[in-house]
């Protein structure tokens, strides 16, 4: 297939640095004082303290899809607003260094970004040719990883409170289809509405939808006690 | 018992607290309901010392997997994998172009 085509089609272009073949080398310096320094810390700090990153990375290693921060991460620079993505030809999970400033967005994108890995590494998702899965991945990214908290809302003058999420997940997931692949509004709609109802219910590996920091402590606490809970059911 | 009892007993505080009644409305447009927790607490401190009846134990089991079901109420649209993707290891200065 044609590369630039190939690029287009699936949302590379969004990811310039994600080039087949190159890899850039960095000097000490560039390495201390920039984006990508600031990246790699709080990535650190959010895989060590975030509860939602905690579990994710417990179900991962649990299915067989042990993470290590420098294979499958990678920060970089990125195009547009987009804030991360998840590369499922290399296994890699791109964070936008020049798009990420706070850590409490890096906590969000990095368990956002990890719900696909996890979708990848437990489920055959055909990520390139099948929208429905696609579609999928996305509700529940946006559902599970805080994206669509009443907090996020209000802060993108989105106001609303009754059953609000479901709307917020549904708008987001459409977002994220609509950036990365060339389908129409219409179409990206129909797929989002059809695969709904199954993919917000799905709340893998959480066991329910973490609103807060609390919920996903306890669902980490569930998690870890799984063995116990299942042997005496 | 299947969690210790300390967690019903902070799974009921948790569900009646404001933030969680407002989270729940957010998302279901419905207040939720929390008289469950605070029954499988009780059941579970029978069941730890041994004075529960097997219908104490039996009720607390059942309620577990009443919420397990719930867990797994929806048709998958994909399929689960056996196995974990080959190429998740796989060294990155190895990889091929893509092909697909």
């Amino acid at each position: 297939m044609d590369q630039t085509k190939q690029e287009e089609e699936y949302g590379y272009d969004l990811f310039p640095e994600r080039k087949p073949g190159e890899h850039k080398k960095t000097s000490i310096a560039e390495s201390l004082f920039t984006f990508n320094h600031k990246c790699q810390v709080m990535l650190q700090f959010a895989v060590e303290t975030s509860p939602y990153a905690k579990l994710l990375l417990s179900a991962m290693k649990s299915s067989g899809c042990k993470v290590f921060k420098d294979r499958h991460f990678s920060c970089e620079d990125c195009d547009g607003t987009v804030s991360g993505g998840f590369d499922a030809a290399s296994s890699q999970i791109v964070l936008c260094q020049n798009n990420i400033h706070q850590q409490s967005h890096m906590n969000r994108v990095v368990t956002h970004e990890l719900i696909h890995a996890f979708d990848h590494c437990r489920a055959h998702v055909d990520w390139f040719n099948n929208f429905r899965h696609l579609a999928c991945s996305e509700i529940r990214a946006a559902n599970l990883s805080g994206d669509c908290s009443f907090t996020n809302e209000v802060a993108r003058f989105n106001f609303g409170f009754k059953r609000h999420h479901q709307e917020c997940v549904r708008g987001r997931a459409l977002r994220s289809i609509l950036a990365v692949r060339k389908i129409s509004r219409a179409e990206a709609e129909k797929i989002v509405d059809e695969v709904f109802d199954s993919c917000f219910n799905d709340h893998a590996p959480f066991g329910r939808i973490p609103h807060s920091k609390r919920d996903a402590k306890f669902a980490y606490r569930d998690y870890m006690n799984r063995d116990r809970y299942y042997a005496n059911l | 018992p299947p969690r210790a009892c300390e967690d019903y007993w902070s799974e009921f505080r948790h569900c009646k607290s404001f933030k969680n009644w407002f989270h729940h409305y957010y998302t279901y447009g419905t207040v939720p309901s929390c008289q469950q927790w605070k029954e499988d607490y009780h059941n579970c401190r029978e069941w730890e010392k041994h004075r529960g009846t097997e219908a104490k134990q039996e009720a607390l089991r059942r309620s577990e997997k009443i919420r397990v079901a719930e867990q797994r109420n929806f048709i998958p649209v994909w399929q689960l994998r056996q196995e974990p993707p080959r190429d998740w290891h796989v060294p990155l200065n190895q990889e091929k172009p893509q092909d697909s």
